[in-house]
């Protein structure tokens, strides 16, 4: 047994999976450990005070500290659940079954919004809505004399929808692609029986895509109770208080414990909605997958074409094409959000001036902006190429090794991130990296620190890309290399790699942009010595310079978009609503 | 025929044999202690239903999975033990092996795909060039060379599998069912081609099939598997001629033996499915005794079904299907509780005519009821 033992460990396939159990070990498992191990009283084997729960949860302060913003958290969540199903299934139905004309490029501006950073939406909408509550300049209704009421300016319902704008486009891709993977036949099957369009679209499209809307409805609940960018900039100013800005409140200002006690309640909450989209959707998925797929036959939609035609525009101009140009405008004003003052491109080029904005140059000359734009590059290119390679391993391992400790443990390791709000795995990191625990060193205020939470952040996709893009290279390839007497270096370079290169290539991308426009993970980690472009935008936006942080914003937006389409192009993703 | 030039074979074929091999997944035994040995230069056909562990067998031998107990030897060497865990690896044993799916690599070239594995092995540019270029003409494929395999017709890839199989020269030749994704046409061209790669690269040849016409077709020697066990390994003359068991007689032969159940009454072998006629007589077994009687096809008769019945005429059964076979006729009948079988006669008979089975005096061979051979005792 022992000669099976030592073959085993020599095995390299058994080598690389201990290697990957171990990484993903420090970077999944090791910060969870640390954030709950930071709010467990030192007498029972943590760091903590031990009395951060009870002020949580229950005493004079935890009204505010916790139960109110939780209730705004889940609020906020709802209504985008709601209204970005609603209108991402709309607008999928339209593109997947309607006759309108330009239903094309419907669909492809349908998905510009969700490879936009979330807070370029919460900008554009303070350039418009903004009003005088708290300061500041003025919005664009503003400056033209509009009084704009407090509900519209800011809290729930401006972060509602800001939210909604983002990730109604999320709920468009599952949907038509589910809406398309439903097939003609299935429709025309049910239309020969003489039921009514109505009926057709209540009694079989709708319970056949069931799997989708509630998929879409969770991840987008999710997601909207995690995010951080919208309530920060159009919530906190008026003091409307979410969990993620109440723990990132927490934390910026040293009441740590209590902050990490949030991000455990708030991943908590996250983890169980996602978690339960998944267990409602796995095995659901009732697409009727044939060798002949027939294209559904259009609804003529007659007198409501032009109705349906005017609401699906005013949906994708109100999403993706009126912010970007409130946005670039807004950049151009002499005076923000306002056209009294004129016009300049001060804000881009012009030199340092003290009399406008504090002295601060233009963002293509300013050189804290150069040095940040180095920096975001150079992490989204990091992270990028750990996360895949991480995520190339593990896959592979995955599909060589046996052992379901192994296999089980790096599948369940990978997915934990994706149940983690960032801000929240960001207080994880500082809890585990902040003073340095065990064999692991400080790295706070360092720049490796963002790439291990970029990398952490970022390997439930990696992860996945790696296993479809293997997945699509079959055994007997690799096996044929094999038996040919290629070893397996040679194996994964010469067979492996080439065939799956696209896929990976355009995972890697997608990575590097998640990165790039990211603010909740990294707002947390972010010191001076390393700052980066939306943590940027995020402190100009919040100090008042209105210019600079929305032409910043467009330049990530244009990098974003122009990488996702890119990368997407290069994964050969058909649009799934033409399959 | 496109095989042109034989090859000159410069390794000697090597001699293959399992002993106890046996491989459980999870716990489930696939394959259940295989014994069997194997002469150099021969072509032996694993041969069963699926999932009877005919491919395991064949990746245990190629060494994609290693065995769970039992040896496989090379000649005289050891290349896997499951007591032990020693495996030699599959890159080191010197085997080619033709897939299912023929796994072309599909970013090569029809001519990459072939030279790669040259490569692997350290052949020499000029070498390699030579050689890829006899192997492709042999398979009447160089005007290919080339192509992608995206862009080449299933038969056409399926050369440039053998192509890329045989050109390191290795000294086994592995078939994972490689004809199974063929037309029927394209499959029987292929077969005998197939033959004479192996003839021609003198390699031991080891072919994995679930089809039993192919198996006769190729096969020096058969192994037919069932459920994981060897139901008998032989020449197909043997396994044709003298069935070890009820199944081996039942799974070979085109169309399979007739197999009749009786009952033993006074010595006799009576069905009482097909209105207690005789099946054999003088039999020394236990009044009572269940066994079932096998005859070949081309044995039995169909009658005309006129006149008074009697009980030793034969039963009557109706005919289902008569599908012309080299000059005869295969006829499936339905014959009542005793089921459906298939008989080969001279003349075409009209479906849904009733017939009388005729008998011949003894049947071809008795099987016990747990389906093994018997004999009568002495």
């Amino acid at each position: 047994m022992t000669s099976r033992w030592s073959r085993a460990l020599l095995n390299p396939v058994t080598l690389l999976a201990l290697v990957v159990l171990l990484v993903l070990g420090v970077l999944v498992a090791a910060p969870l450990a640390g954030l709950i191990g930071a709010t467990v009283p030192a007498g029972a084997g943590g760091t903590g005070t031990g009395t951060s729960w009870r002020d949580v949860l229950a005493s004079p302060m935890s009204q505010n500290l916790f139960w109110t913003p939780l209730r705004n958290s889940i609020l906020v969540a709802l209504g985008t659940a709601v209204l970005s199903t609603v209108l991402g299934g709309f607008l999928a139905w339209v593109v997947v079954f309607s006759d309108i004309p330009g239903k094309r490029l419907i669909g492809v501006l349908a998905t510009i919004p969700f490879a936009l950073p979330s807070f370029a939406l919460a900008l554009a909408w303070t350039s418009v809505f903004r009003n005088d509550r708290v300061g500041g300049t003025p919005g664009l209704l503003g400056s033209l004399g509009i009084q704009v009421p407090d509900v519209l300016a800011w809290g729930a319902v401006p972060v509602t929808l800001t939210l909604v704008a983002h990730y109604f486009s999320l709920s468009f891709v599952i949907i038509a692609a589910a809406l398309a993977s439903l097939g003609g036949d299935l429709i025309a099957a049910a239309e020969l029986t003489g039921a009514s369009r109505l009926r057709v679209a209540v009694r079989i499209a709708l319970p056949a895509v069931s799997p989708a809307l509630l998929s879409s409805f969770l991840l987008a609940f999710a997601e909207g109770v995690s995010n951080f960018a919208s309530p920060a900039l159009l919530g906190l100013p008026v003091r409307f208080q979410t969990l993620s800005t109440r723990l990132y409140g927490a934390i910026s200002t040293g009441d740590t414990e209590r902050g990490y006690v949030l991000s455990i309640l708030l991943v908590a909450v996250a983890a169980v909605v996602l978690y339960l989209g998944n267990r409602a959707t796995r095995g659901r998925n009732f697409a009727v997958i044939t060798g002949k797929s027939s294209r559904p036959r259009l609804v003529r939609l007659r007198a409501w074409r032009l109705p349906v035609l005017t609401l699906a525009w005013a949906l994708i101009a109100a999403t993706t094409l009126l912010p970007m140009a409130v946005l670039a405008m807004s950049t151009l004003t002499r005076r923000a959000n306002s056209f009294d003052a004129g016009f300049t491109l001060h804000y881009w080029i012009g030199a340092s001036d003290p009399g406008i904005s504090h002295g601060m140059a233009g963002v293509l000359r300013d050189a804290a902006l150069t040095t940040a734009t180095g920096n975001t590059v150079a992490l989204g290119a990091c992270v990028a190429l750990g996360a895949v390679l991480l995520g190339m391993l593990g896959a592979y391992v995955v599909r060589r090794h046996r052992g379901p400790f192994v296999t089980g443990g790096i599948g369940f390791l990978s997915y934990v991130p994706f149940l983690i709000p960032g801000i929240a795995l960001g207080a994880a990191f500082i809890a585990l990296f902040g003073s340095g625990a065990g064999p692991l060193p400080s790295l706070y205020g360092t720049f490796w620190i963002l790439v291990l939470a970029g990398i952490a952040a970022s390997i439930p996709y990696a992860f996945q890309t790696a296993k479809s893009s293997l997945g699509q290279v079959s055994y007997e390839l690799e096996e044929a290399a094999t038996l040919a007497g290629a070893g397996t270096g040679r194996r994964i370079g010469r067979i492996l790699l080439p065939l799956s290169a696209r896929g990976v290539v355009g995972g890697a991308m997608l990575v590097f942009v998640t990165v790039v426009r990211d603010l909740s993970l990294m707002v947390l980690l972010v010191t001076p010595a390393t700052p980066l472009l939306a943590v940027q935008t995020f402190r100009y936006a919040s100090e008042g310079f209105t210019q600079h942080a929305n032409a910043v914003t467009l330049i990530i937006a244009a990098v974003s978009v122009t990488a996702t389409i890119l990368a997407r192009r290069l994964q050969g993703a058909r649009r799934p609503w033409n399959a | 025929m496109r095989v042109k030039d034989p090859m000159t074979t410069t390794q000697t074929a090597a001699s293959i044999s399992l002993e106890g091999l046996a491989k459980t997944f999870g716990g489930q035994p696939a394959v259940a202690g295989l014994d069997l040995s194997l002469p150099p230069g021969a072509f032996l056909v694993l041969l069963g239903p699926s999932g009877c562990g005919k491919t395991t067998t064949l990746r245990m031998i190629a060494g994609l999975e290693d065995p769970t107990s039992g040896r496989i030897r090379f000649g005289d060497r050891v290349i896997a033990d499951g007591g032990s865990g020693l495996s030699v690896p599959a890159e080191r044993r010197g085997i080619g092996m033709v897939f299912q799916s023929y796994a072309l690599w599909p970013h090569m070239t029809v001519r990459a795909n072939v030279e790669w594995p040259l490569k692997v092995d350290g052949w020499s540019a000029a070498d390699r060039r030579a050689r890829v270029q006899e192997v492709l003409a042999m398979l009447g494929i160089d005007q290919l060379a080339g192509r992608h395999p995206a862009q080449l017709s299933g038969g056409q890839q399926q050369r440039v599998a053998i192509a890329r199989t045989v050109a390191p020269r290795p000294k086994v030749l592995l078939f994972d069912e490689p004809l199974s994704n063929l037309d029927a046409r394209l499959r029987v061209d292929t077969r005998a081609e197939l033959v004479q790669v192996h003839l021609a690269t003198g390699a031991t040849s080891v072919y994995v099939t679930h089809d039993q016409i192919e198996a006769l077709a190729m096969a020096t020697h058969i192994a037919v598997l069932r459920g994981g066990r060897l139901e008998q390994f032989g020449t197909p003359d043997d396994l044709l001629q003298r069935p070890r068991t009820a199944f081996v007689a039942e799974f070979l032969g085109s169309p399979s033996a007739v197999l009749l159940e009786g009952e033993v009454r006074g010595g006799t072998l009576r069905s009482a499915s097909l209105g207690g006629a005789a099946l054999a007589g003088g039999l020394d077994a236990p009044e009572g005794t269940v066994l079932t009687a096998m005859y070949r096809p081309e044995r039995l008769v169909l009658a005309a079904a006129e006149g008074e019945p009697a009980p030793e005429a034969g039963a009557e059964v109706t005919v289902l299907e008569a599908t012309p076979s080299a000059g005869r006729f295969v006829v499936t009948v339905a014959a009542g509780a005793a089921g459906r079988f298939s008989v080969v006669a001279e003349q075409r008979i009209a479906v849904g005519a009733k017939r009388r089975l005729v008998l011949p005096p003894a049947p071809d061979a008795l099987f016990d009821a747990a389906g093994d051979r018997w004999e009568p005792a002495g």
